[in-house]
């Protein structure tokens, strides 16, 4: 065996110790990014050569020829990763609902003295202090004035709920190009790959960078995803391929649409997929939560409150039209409008006080009996199939919000501990350990000097051979 | 063998002290407004029976109020028929001396002069005003009720107002009455005190004399007016009672439900505090070394 073999053998450990420096910087460097994987060097002894002088029989040729590099991989768990990806799929849809049901209870602003619950009762105790004066023009004012202000706190939820679907409804416009954008960066990652696997290498960094893609897209739309050809996958959303692998880059992806076309869902653009038109089934995610809040949650509350107004409004103004003012006029409305949205107070009673129906008969000042029967229907089972009376009725949907709310709440928690926990495994098989990375260095600068041993050692033999024996 | 890198470390450091900030929030939350309940998912059942005492303390508090111009106006009514109980009085001593028979002329004149400015009395009275309301005037409040007819000597008064009654809402379907029959209570009354003004005038002693039943008639009348009064006002005396110890129940029973139980809170509160700096103590020292500490 030729005495040159051992430098080259040398050189191959230097190399290897090189590499595992490498990787060691490289893991490092990477500890704190987002979804990046520890990677770890697979080094494999290389083989002594067999040829026909030197076969398998000869003890020579049992000696090696030093290290070579097999790959580096890098230290993943799929099952993790499903698992994580269903678990964030139904935090971010819960914490989305969550949130939006928080908002809700902001803007109702109960249990306290300035909510709708203790204007209605504003209301009805104005009447019954008209009750002791109808004849005062001060105490119709604020009869009157009362109402107003009922009418403007049905108005001014009404707004702000109406607005807060608005808000929910353009976040989707967010979300959905967000999401077309990911899944075009998972679609151009996919080539990338490709040709990476095709030439026989590992691409760990661009897997990386797609499987935090994936994670963020099944937050988003609960996308799940399935392997393709050559370390290729194709993203999944609802049994629809938001990504196609097997398709040319151009039309790789199937972005997602809002289409103001029929059948909307509750008068807003619906979300379809642009090569088909269909509606997109998207069952978990911030996407599901948005939805969900916007069409559910908050359409609900606000059907709630315009049923709640609407009843109240027919009910007084029933019991208002049939009395008489002071100057005997009658059949007047108290309030105009039929929902939350539009409720308000008549008009014609703030400027003249004087025609607020406080009487059942003509000519009678004193007369409270209309404010009385006004009054009455403040008892009245009017709501909830005749079940509730108005106070009752509110409270009803305050704390059926309430209970939504806290349920969102719960439920969210609950997956954020789960995903906490899962997230924890997960890291603990792919997260760098700077510690680990420290003996790696270390190991890998022995192996550098010990391979650098070997050369020199190798140096002094050819010296020998060559300067010393043969002068 | 279960690895643990550094972002495992710094990713659970960051979610408890994350959890455990957000207990301490909520045990603050509670303590700086004193309520329990911020918002209705904090307790959604407890929320609708808040609403219910809030609107059940409000509508108490009204009760009491309305109870109280109830009263007033009551109590006005019956200082009115007070004066015309002293009107009618005056009215049955001088309808006795003009009775006896042993007045001259003068006499007579001038207790017929006395008992026509007595109708007048009566009428004033009559047309009491509290506030902008006659109070015996019926529904009719803003008309003065009782106009006598006839110039100086009145042959009659004539009544303008109605005979209806006022409720007012003094309970959940209940209502009290605040005024009496105005015509009912003081035209006995005025008709009696003309009826003797004229027979003295006219010195018709049967007529006085046969007068004096009927002057203790409407004396009777109003005395009864005067007991419903009376039995009403008690009535809603005992209404302000009630409510005021119902008021004190349902506050009791909604601070029990809403408000923080301060003790059990700073405990809490010490608790979470406790906990908080455990978690960044511990988190200071475990992520403050590593092997890099110890290489050269």
């Amino acid at each position: 065996m030729a005495l040159s073999v051992s430098l080259d053998t040398g050189v191959t450990g230097l190399r290897a110790a090189q590499y595992e420096m490498d990787t060691a910087a490289h893991n490092i460097a990477n500890a704190n990014t987002d979804g990046y994987s520890r990677q770890d060097v697979q080094l494999a002894a290389v083989p002594p050569p067999f040829t026909q002088f030197n076969g398998p029989g000869n003890p020579i040729s049992q000696i090696g020829l030093g290290v070579q590099l097999q790959q580096v991989r890098r230290d993943r768990d799929q099952l993790l990763d499903t698992q994580y990806r269903d678990i964030r799929g139904l935090n971010d849809q819960y914490q989305a609902q969550a949130n939006a049901l928080q908002e809700a209870e902001n803007t109702l602003n109960e249990p306290g003295d300035q909510g709708i619950g203790a204007q209605i009762t504003n209301f009805f105790n104005a009447f019954r202090d008209l009750t002791s004066q109808p004849e005062s023009l001060v105490a119709r004012s604020a009869a009157v004035q009362s109402g107003a202000t009922l009418a403007a706190a049905f108005n001014r939820e009404s707004t702000l709920l109406g607005q807060q679907q608005s808000a929910l409804d353009q976040s989707l416009n967010v979300d959905v190009s967000n999401v077309n954008s990911m899944a075009q960066q998972v679609a151009a990652l996919n080539v990338q790959i490709q040709q990476a696997v095709v030439a026989g290498g590992t691409a760990n960094d661009l897997m990386d960078q797609r499987d935090l893609l994936l994670d963020n897209l099944s937050g988003m739309v609960g996308a799940s995803s399935q392997a393709g050809a050559n370390g290729s996958v194709d993203v999944i959303v609802g049994g629809h391929k938001l990504v196609d692998s097997t398709k040319p880059l151009a039309s790789a992806v199937d972005p997602l649409q809002r289409t103001n076309t029929p059948p909307l869902t509750n008068g807003f653009d619906t979300i379809t997929w642009t090569s088909d038109g269909t509606a997109a089934n998207i069952t978990t995610g911030t996407v599901k939560g948005t939805i969900d809040a916007r069409d559910i949650n908050v359409t609900g509350l606000i059907n709630n409150l315009n049923t709640l107004a609407g009843g109240f409004i027919s009910a007084i103004n029933t019991a208002h039209s049939a009395g008489y003012g002071l100057d005997n006029a009658t059949g007047l409305n108290f309030f105009t409008g039929t929902d939350a949205a539009t409720i308000g107070v008549n008009q014609t009673l703030v400027s003249n006080p004087e025609k607020l129906a406080t009487s059942d008969q003509p000519n009678a000042p004193g007369n409270p009996n209309a404010a009385n029967t006004i009054i009455g229907v403040q008892g009245a089972l009017l709501f909830n199939g005749g079940t509730a009376n108005v106070n009752d009725s509110y409270s009803s949907i305050v704390s059926s919000l309430g209970v939504n709310a806290a349920q969102a709440q719960n439920l969210a928690t609950n997956q954020q501990t789960l995903l906490q926990h899962i997230d924890t495994s997960r890291q603990s098989v792919m997260g760098v350990s700077i510690d680990e990375e420290m003996a790696n260095m270390m190991k890998a600068q022995h192996s550098y000097e010990a391979a650098a041993r070997v050369i020199t050692a190798s140096d002094s033999m050819l010296d020998t051979l060559i300067n010393k024996m043969l002068v | 063998m279960l690895r643990f890198p550094d972002r495992v470390l710094s990713d659970t450091v960051r979610f408890d002290l994350n959890t455990n900030l957000g207990n301490l929030t909520s045990v603050e939350q509670e303590l700086a407004t004193g309520k329990r309940i911020n918002s209705p998912s904090d307790d959604p059942v407890a929320t609708a029976s808040v609403m219910r005492y809030n609107n059940d303390i409000a509508l108490d508090n009204q009760f009491t109020r309305t109870a109280g111009d109830a009263k007033s106006r009551l109590d006005a009514a019956d200082t009115a028929l007070s004066s015309l109980t002293d009107v009618m009085q005056r009215v049955r001593e001088l309808t006795v001396q003009a009775g006896s028979g042993t007045l001259n002329a003068t006499d007579l004149t001038a207790i017929g002069n006395e008992l026509n400015q007595l109708v007048g009395q009566a009428v004033q009275i009559g047309n009491t005003k509290v506030g902008n309301q006659y109070i015996f005037a019926g529904t009719k409040t803003t008309t003065v009720p009782f106009a006598p007819v006839g110039g100086a000597v009145p042959a009659s008064v004539a009544f303008n107002g109605d005979s209806n009654p006022i409720n007012v809402p003094t309970g959940q379907g209940t209502q009290t009455r605040v005024n009496v029959d105005g015509n009912a209570t003081f035209a006995p009354v005025l008709s009696a005190i003309i009826q003797i003004r004229d027979a003295v005038n006219t010195n018709n002693t049967a007529g006085i004399q046969g007068a004096l039943t009927t002057i203790d008639n409407a004396m009777d009348g109003v005395s009864q007016q005067r007991g419903t009064i009376g039995a009403t006002s008690n009535g809603l005396d005992a209404l302000t009672n009630r409510i005021s110890a119902e008021l004190t129940t349902f506050q009791s029973q909604r601070s029990q439900l809403q408000d923080t139980d301060m003790a059990d809170a700073a405990v809490r509160l010490n608790q979470a505090q406790n906990v908080y700096q455990a978690a960044l103590g511990a988190a200071a020292k475990a992520v403050q070394q590593s092997l890099a500490d110890f290489l050269h």
